[in-house]
């Protein structure tokens, strides 16, 4: 299956890291958490920070793939109100005033029901670029895929160390974007990230893949968004650290906006490449 | 209710569902995320070659005589009978003689068998009821197989006596306090773990619902009533049955009783879904009735969810049907016209397994009892000499504390 070509802020946020010899930061954020106007007023902040790429997380009630943090982080949200239309309102509030691309990340469900079409008709009007879905894997991905790209928009889609060699080239042949590297067998920021754990990791998946390669899962500090650069990973994820940095943030009474913009910077000093 | 013969359909062949994607028409599937999926490639690769042996089926056959209890009888129920009328005749499947009291043994000791062929020695499940926690934790004793059990802490709470079964036979049962903490909420704990441990555990799901290859595996395992009860009615009524009556939560029992009809186009199925406090007040577990089409627990089925796609928690007054998914065969044959789907309430549950102690001297599950409600509620409708079997998929003995509650025997 060939795909239909797609090229957005995404693709040129790629070029632009590869130019700059550095790695990409990508931030998950629960959006709603734990209200809508503190997303709103995160998102410029982590934009000014230096993020590079948001997945702007959409709460699920039963969220599979995620560790206690996100599932809690879902959760408050949901109980706050959060709603997919809100989801959109925000997004397209930040890219009246901001260009960082964002995807939105979640359970095939809460997009399954509003309907593909509509999904990247909103996404395309709001001005994000694609979507990732947790537990749509790429065998199931084909349909919902081409809706996307017709839209101009990503389908963002996971590899995990338990996918085996002999199925990346199904990989190489239709994702676009980027690729998520999930870094570890579990559930999201529950596992450390070290060498030995992603070198071979993501050396296996370079000699079938040459899209960009986000590791994620388990970054949370400076030193291990240094560990996945230097190991060659493309993009770094991180969520569980930046939704426990909001609700330290918020718990010690601390201004949120600042504590945010210096976990963010913190992590953006380790992006370029050594070499 | 309208009860007209439907004109006879031509379905699609059974041996055709689900096909290779694990698709049964728009449902089924394997909506997982990636780590999961080539450990269920692998199952599904590992299941298709088992059910192709012979020795396998001997092997699980032999279990199934010896250690459970199978062939279960078909009980005429005489007494039942006469109270709606006298103008029937009703069989109960009797899977609540089966050992353990229910029919989740069926697919614990396939499942059991297969993990020991795949060389996994380390058992994982979720449970509702307890009933399918119970069947795990048998096969892994009788096997000596490490067993965990997820299973969520309101039913640890109204099902004390099954957890306290499953750690008498050496099950660790985790209770579940996320979520609803109920059934769904058991499969999501079990799943996070499993996402961990997938590559030496093995996942013995309940229900003939989850990622494909669960669902059609779920329902092999169980077509065993269907196929014993087809037998022993020819047998004894030289006919088919008109109707066949079961519970629906995951419907695990009544894939097993429905699937061996299929091809049986004028057997008509009836799957009851719990009707929980009735649905004008949102508190039920009717997914087929009530949900709309959505993706939950691995597969495309009809799902109980809100108008933003969130699943809506179900409610039951059985722990066993409490769940806002069901098996994506069961959304196969709703949507196709091969059953009706059918909701019944806390209350006329209830009343039906007070009527089947009375008269028939078995206590009913309260899962099964929702099946025995419709059967009372559709009898007046039925023709003189109308032919039943009904799925008495399992026993009350678990619900005994929580009846007590609700009845008064003063």
């Amino acid at each position: 299956m060939t795909s239909i070509a797609v090229n957005n802020r995404l693709d040129t946020l790629f070029a632009k890291c590869r130019a700059e010899n550095r790695a990409a930061l990508i931030l998950y954020l629960t959006a709603g958490f734990p209200t809508a106007a503190h997303t709103r007023r995160l998102l410029p902040v982590l934009a000014e920070a230096g993020c590079d790429l948001v997945e702007l997380g959409i709460p699920f009630s039963d969220p599979i793939a995620d560790g206690p943090v996100i599932q809690r982080a879902s959760a408050v949200a949901l109980d706050a109100g959060m709603t997919y239309p809100q989801a959109l309102d925000m997004m397209s509030e930040f890219r009246r005033s901001h260009q960082t691309p964002v995807i939105f990340f979640g359970a095939y469900n809460p997009f399954l029901y509003r309907g593909m079409d509509q999904v990247a008709d909103d996404l395309a009007k709001a001005g994000a670029e694609g979507i990732l879905a947790a537990d749509l894997p790429l065998d199931e991905s084909g349909e919902v895929r081409d809706v996307l790209a017709s839209r101009n928009l990503h389908l963002v889609t996971l590899v995990a160390p338990t996918t085996p060699e002999r199925r990346l080239a199904s990989f190489a042949d239709q994702c676009t974007g980027f690729i998520y590297c999930i870094s570890y067998k579990g559930t999201t920021g529950t596992q450390e990230v070290t060498t030995d754990l992603i070198s071979d990791y993501l050396g296996r998946l370079r000699r079938h893949l040459s899209i960009p390669l986000a590791l994620g899962f388990g970054i949370k500090r400076p030193a291990d968004v240094r560990t996945a650069v230097d190991t060659g990973a493309d993009a770094v994820v991180v969520g569980t650290a930046l939704i426990e940095c909001i609700e330290k943030a918020i718990a010690e009474g601390a201004d949120l906006e600042k504590t945010v913009f210096d976990y963010v910077s913190s992590l953006t000093k380790e992006l370029p490449r050594r070499r | 209710m309208s009860l007209a013969v439907s004109p006879e359909k031509t379905f699609v062949p059974l041996d055709q569902r689900p096909d290779k994607r694990g698709r049964f028409g728009q449902f089924g599937g394997r909506f997982v995320p990636e780590t999961l999926v080539q450990t269920l490639m692998d199952l599904e690769e590992a299941y298709d070659k088992v059910w192709a042996d012979p020795s396998f089926h001997v092997e699980l056959d032999t279990l199934l005589r010896e250690y459970a209890g199978r062939p279960t009888p078909l009980t005429r129920a005489h007494r039942t009978e006469e109270a709606l009328g006298g103008h029937l005749k009703i069989y109960f499947k009797r899977e609540d003689l089966l050992h353990t009291g229910a029919h989740k043994l069926n697919n614990t000791l396939g499942q059991v068998l297969l993990a020991r062929r795949i060389g996994k020695k380390r058992i994982i499940a979720e449970t509702g009821a307890g009933q399918h926690g119970v069947a795990t934790a048998t096969a892994c004793a009788l096997f000596g197989l490490e067993c965990v059990i997820y299973m969520g802490k309101e039913d640890t709470e109204r099902q004390a006596l099954n957890v306290f079964r499953m750690k008498l036979m050496g099950a660790k049962v985790i209770p579940v306090t996320s979520g609803t903490a109920t059934l769904k909420d058991a499969i999501n704990e079990a799943m996070r773990e499993w996402l961990a441990t997938c590559e030496e555990t093995h996942y013995i799901f309940g229900t003939c619902a989850g990622p494909h290859p669960f669902p059609r595996m779920v329902r092999d395992f169980q077509m065993v009533i269907g196929k014993e009860a087809r037998e022993q009615i020819l047998a004894r009524e030289g006919r088919l049955p008109d109707h066949v009556i079961a519970c629906v939560g995951g419907g695990s029992n009544s894939i097993g009783i429905f699937h061996p009809f299929y091809d049986d186009t004028k057997v008509e199925f009836w799957g009851v879904e719990a009707e929980g406090k009735g649905i004008p007040s949102g508190e039920h577990a009717a997914t087929i009735t009530m949900g709309k089409v959505g993706v939950f627990h691995g597969s495309r089925s009809f799902v109980l969810q809100t108008e933003d796609g969130q699943i809506t928690p179900a409610h039951s007054i059985s722990a066993g049907l409490d769940y806002p998914g069901v098996g994506p065969e069961h959304s196969f044959y709703a949507e196709s016209g091969r059953g009706r789907y059918v909701p019944i309430r806390d209350d006329e549950a209830l009343a039906a397994l007070q009527k089947t102690s009375q008269l028939e001297g078995i206590i009913p599950a309260l899962e099964t009892s929702h099946a025995i409600a419709q059967l009372h509620k559709m009898a007046p409708e039925l023709k003189p000499g109308t032919l039943v079997l009904l799925c008495l998929s399992g026993r009350g003995d678990k619900d005994v504390f929580s009846l007590m509650k609700h009845i008064d025997l003063k």
